[in-house]
């Protein structure tokens, strides 16, 4: 352009502009307003929904309000994705803004500090980095994640640089996790050959699976994980397609680098990793499927980054983290063996949304994701046919990927019958994130041939009516999605729920946990339960003991006056590990927790099973049982100080009491 | 051309050719930074932390070639930056040196100028020859492409108004974000739920006390409670019978009063038998119930004391007096 090209005309004898152009600006400023104007819209509702739950009873009402703002958001920005005229450039600003808006409802959920179980570990993982200056700190809530440092080093080292405090830099990584993850779902799309309109419909497909408004937004260390699988998906994918030999270094060495990340990072998310990079490896190295120009060169790249990636997280699982594999192996057998006995009769399966606080038409909706997902990806395949037919996917690197993507994405449905198995139901929910990275390859192509066909429609009011029923399935997948994913007290604010993992955390508890700290000391070893250790194994500093079997810690609050603890080995175990200290909440006598645990998973069914009266008597007893001093009541929080082991002298106390008289004395 | 676009493309001339080095610039200025006010350091630092090591990695790994670009490149760029933070704790780690504001800064400062050396490298040998003379080289197109790649083959990217969309749209959502949790800030909650405890203070009480001729506990009692309460305070000599240590107190307290109290106990009147008596402190609230148990709101504090042993006192059989050695710590 020239400069006086550049310049804009100011005379009045300027052409004016044709009548249809006019019309079309027109149009398009209204379109603009009308879609910020939903957006605004859209987030009030979502402000109001979080309000709604905290301040009233628990009704449907925040429901209402929630989905009236999300599909505000959410289907404007689907309906502009998916409009042929939208300009290319604009589809990457939309997915940008969707990222940005579905941090919302968790932002909205946990503004100032962690909320959910797993959070509070983190959050003390972190501290741990920043106090002492180490990785690899024992985690006193969740010992595993002391092996996986990625996220707390990432967090520690944005705290060190800008001073902020261990909530604002993890919720600004999480932020940047969840925009990254959305382009990186249609980066991933469009290193698969996808176009720029089917790719941005994909990641806003990807949003759909039941870990991307929450799960995968909470301050864990999936949420970083899960992240740097796709982009490293990406380069991978990339490297395989390369034609030049320094594009294909270019990408492996940042796949390299990023995978060396996820394996630091978190194990499922290493180990899932490490089976698409085979996959897809596989895929790749099907002559059938994949011979063509370069395909030699192609091979050897996945394999060499597939053995690079299994190397470091071989390595990483053998030096660094050796418990992994007992920690993850119980929970695939375990529920297959469920699956078996449910199949043989012999055994029960898991009732969906038993204790669910969700209305119905949210439960009924998360029933037909899957037969949604069924529907796409039936569609996703014909038009993968007919682009095979069509020549349009020809023999080579690119028909094997999107091969490889397809089975991972239909690795989904088997995996939907583990929600059944109660062991399996958790794995099985954690593993849709990873199964609809593969799954929305199809849905992208289903979607935009479904719309351009509902376009093709002669009718207008066929047309429209199409249309409707494509955003009407879009917004229930969306509803189900969410509903399949977390409880309703993990995504709505509310009033206290006992044994909930997100709504028990009091002003009272963290008191008594302030006064436990000011008074005794941090790094105590402690006995309590699941909820009350959240607090004090996190904002309190102190180490919980971890009740198994072999070492039932819970039964100190099964103590009655007089009887020995059993099993009488247990007393040795906790004095000999210098626990000092009991931590009662005196609701266990009366409810039942939310989470359906006390204190963990394999913890003796008769205390949920008897609604906790299993738990009255004794605690009622403590003051009686001569090893136990109590320093510390609130209205439901009692802190013991345990005299382990139990001497004889202390058992019982002299029958007659001195007659001499004190004093008390009370000032303000 | 106006003195704006003017600038900008002397601003271009300079940045272009030489990025590596001045990113890493930037990213020394990290160390300025510090002394910035917080407000204003952590929304210049964040970004540089992230994306300086980032991008030089991408600079590095690509050079003066075809790299990402757009959102895709400041996406990839930010998830290096993290990674490198990762990396840079574990290298820390693994050389026994404490993970700290400065030796994260400089180690990812020594990462960051491996990174840009290797990028500036790349810039000034690979750098693809300009102008008339420069023989275009002939590019065959894959067949492994799809349609749409192909097309999009030889398309000048910075063509579009990418930057444009993408910066409205990230400002857009950070203002939605922003505006949504002021708003919900700005609502009415409800007010937290209120509580009473007691407790011991002073030394930690542990084991049983000794008692030489009486002693003092020292407790507190805060109530976090909306209005005022009554409160019923009594210290009791706890056994088959119990016996009153003290003569019961009934005070008032208001919202977010913190009270002081003192037990003094007597001392005991079995000389050399060392017996131990349980005290239980019982505070309890008038015209409140307990809402699971249905009966009066009490909280109570225990402790125990035995009679300090003497010199003048016949050493203890084993066995039958138990443990000798008292221990107040």
């Amino acid at each position: 352009l020239t400069a006086s090209a550049s310049q804009p005309r100011l005379d009045s004898a300027a052409p004016r502009q044709p009548l249809v152009t006019q019309h079309r600006s027109w149009q398009i400023y209204l379109l603009t307003a009308a879609f910020a104007g939903s957006q605004l819209a859209g987030v009030a509702a979502v402000v109001q929904a979080y309000h709604v739950a905290q301040t009233t009873l628990s009704n449907e009402s925040e429901f209402a309000w929630f989905w009236a703002g999300m599909l505000l958001i959410e289907l404007p920005i689907a309906g502009l994705i998916v409009r042929r005229a939208t300009p290319r450039p604009m589809r990457p600003a939309l997915l940008l803004l969707l990222g940005l808006v579905t941090y919302l409802p968790k932002l909205l959920r946990s503004p100032a500090g962690p909320v959910y179980h797993d959070e509070f570990a983190h959050w003390r993982a972190t501290y741990e980095i920043l106090s002492t200056g180490r990785l690899f700190e024992p985690n006193p809530i969740i010992p595993i994640i002391s092996r996986y440092p990625g996220l707390h080093a990432a967090t520690a080292a944005l705290v060190n640089a800008t001073g902020l405090t261990i909530w604002q830099a993890a919720t600004l990584l999480l932020i940047l996790f969840h925009v990254a993850m959305v382009i990186g779902i249609a980066a991933l799309a469009q290193s698969l050959g996808l176009d720029n309109r089917t790719a941005a419909l994909a990641a806003v497909f990807y949003g759909l699976n039941s870990s991307f408004l929450y799960f995968d937004t909470e301050f864990a260390y999936e949420s970083m994980a899960i992240t740097l699988l796709v982009w490293v998906l990406v380069g991978f994918v990339r490297a395989i397609r390369a034609q030049s030999g320094r594009e294909k270094a270019a990408w492996g060495v940042l796949a390299v680098a990023l995978s060396a990340a996820t394996v630091a990072t978190h194990h499922l998310s290493a180990i899932t990793l490490v089976l698409i990079m085979v996959l897809v490896s596989v895929a790749v190295s099907v002559p059938q499927l994949a011979r063509g120009e370069g395909w030699v060169k192609g091979v050897i790249t996945a394999w060499s980054l597939t053995l690079v990636t299994t190397a470091m997280a071989g390595a990483w699982f053998y030096f660094v983290a050796p418990g992994t594999l007992s920690y993850l192996s119980p929970y695939p057998a375990q529920s297959l063996q469920e699956l078996t006995q449910a199949i043989r009769g012999s055994g029960s399966v898991r009732q969906l949304f038993g204790t669910s606080l969700s209305p119905w038409w949210e439960d009924k909706s998360a029933y037909l994701v899957p037969v949604f997902a069924v529907g796409l990806a039936i569609v996703g395949l014909l038009v993968l046919r007919a682009w095979i037919k069509s020549g349009r996917l020809t023999r080579g690197r690119r028909r094997a990927l999107m091969f490889a993507f397809a089975l991972v994405g239909l690795a989904y449905f088997p995996s939907t019958i583990f929600i059944l198995a109660p062991s399996g139901a958790e794995g099985a929910r954690r593993s849709w994130a990873f199964l609809w990275i593969g799954l929305c390859m199809l849905f992208g192509p289903a979607a935009v041939w479904l719309v351009d066909w509902t376009a093709r429609q002669t009718s207008l009011r066929a047309r429209a009516s199409l249309r409707l029923g494509l955003f009407a399935a879009l917004a229930i997948a969306l509803i189900g999605g969410v509903a399949a994913g977390v409880d309703a007290s993990y995504r709505f604010p509310g009033p206290f729920l006992y044994g909930s993992d997100s709504r028990s955390v009091t002003p009272e508890l963290l008191g008594t946990s302030e006064w436990f700290s000011a008074h005794l000391g941090t790094g105590n070893n402690v006995v309590t339960d699941r909820n009350t250790g959240l607090i004090f194994g996190s904002f309190g500093l102190q180490n919980l003991a971890v009740p198994s079997a072999g070492f039932p810690a819970y039964n100190l609050y099964l103590v009655r006056q007089g009887a020995q603890l059993y099993p009488p080995y247990l007393q040795f175990e906790l004095s000999g590990s210098g626990y000092h200290y009991l931590i009662v909440d005196g609701r266990m006598a009366y409810e039942v927790p939310e989470s359906g645990v006390y204190f963990e998973r394999n913890e003796p069914s008769f205390m949920v099973g008897s609604g906790g009266r299993v738990f009255r008597v004794p605690l009622a007893e403590f003051t009686m049982v001569p090893w136990m001093l109590r320093a510390f009541q609130s209205d439901n929080y009692s802190i013991y100080r345990l005299e382990l082991p139990i001497q004889n002298s202390k058992v019982g106390y002299q029958p007659k009491v001195p007659k001499e008289r004190g004093r008390l004395v009370i000032t303000r | 051309m106006t003195g704006g676009d003017a600038l900008m493309r002397s601003a271009r001339r300079v940045w272009l050719p030489t990025w590596p080095l001045w990113t890493l610039l930037i990213f020394g200025s990290l160390a300025v930074l510090r002394l910035a006010p917080a407000d204003y350091r952590a929304a210049a630092a964040a970004p540089i932390l992230f994306m300086a090591p980032g991008s030089l990695t991408v600079g590095a790994a690509f050079g003066a070639r075809h790299g990402p670009k757009g959102a895709v490149f400041v996406c990839l760029a930010a998830l290096l930056g993290a990674a490198w933070a990762v990396f840079a704790s574990l290298a820390l780690y693994a050389l026994n040196i404490r993970i700290t504001p400065d030796s994260t800064f400089r180690c990812l400062l020594i990462v960051s100028a491996a990174l840009a050396i290797v990028a500036q490298a790349r810039l000034l040998f690979e750098r693809p020859a300009r102008g008339r003379r420069a023989v275009r080289r002939h590019e065959t197109v894959d067949t492994d492409l799809s349609d749409t790649e192909i097309r999009a083959v030889g398309v000048p990217v910075a063509a579009n108004r990418t930057p444009f969309y993408s910066l409205a749209a990230v400002a857009a959502g950070i203002g939605l974000l922003a505006g949504g949790v002021f708003a919900y800030d700005h609502l009415s909650h409800p007010a937290p739920v209120g509580y009473t405890w007691m407790a011991w203070t002073g030394k930690p009480i542990k084991g049983t006390m000794s008692v030489s001729g009486g002693t003092e506990l020292h407790f507190e009692i805060v109530h976090h409670q909306s209005g005022s309460t009554t409160f019923h305070l009594a210290a009791e000599w706890f056994g088959k019978a119990t016996q009153p240590l003290a003569k019961p107190l009934t005070f008032s307290m208001g919202q977010n009063q913190t009270f002081q109290g003192t037990l003094y106990v007597p001392a005991l009147p079995t000389g050399c038998i060392h017996r131990i008596y349980r005290i239980v402190m019982t505070l309890t609230a008038s015209h409140q119930t307990d809402p699971l148990t249905k009966k009066p709101q009490t909280w109570s504090i225990d402790a125990d004391v035995q009679d300090q042993k003497t010199m003048a006192c016949p050493p203890s059989r084993p066995g039958h007096h138990g443990r000798h050695k008292v221990h107040t710590t």
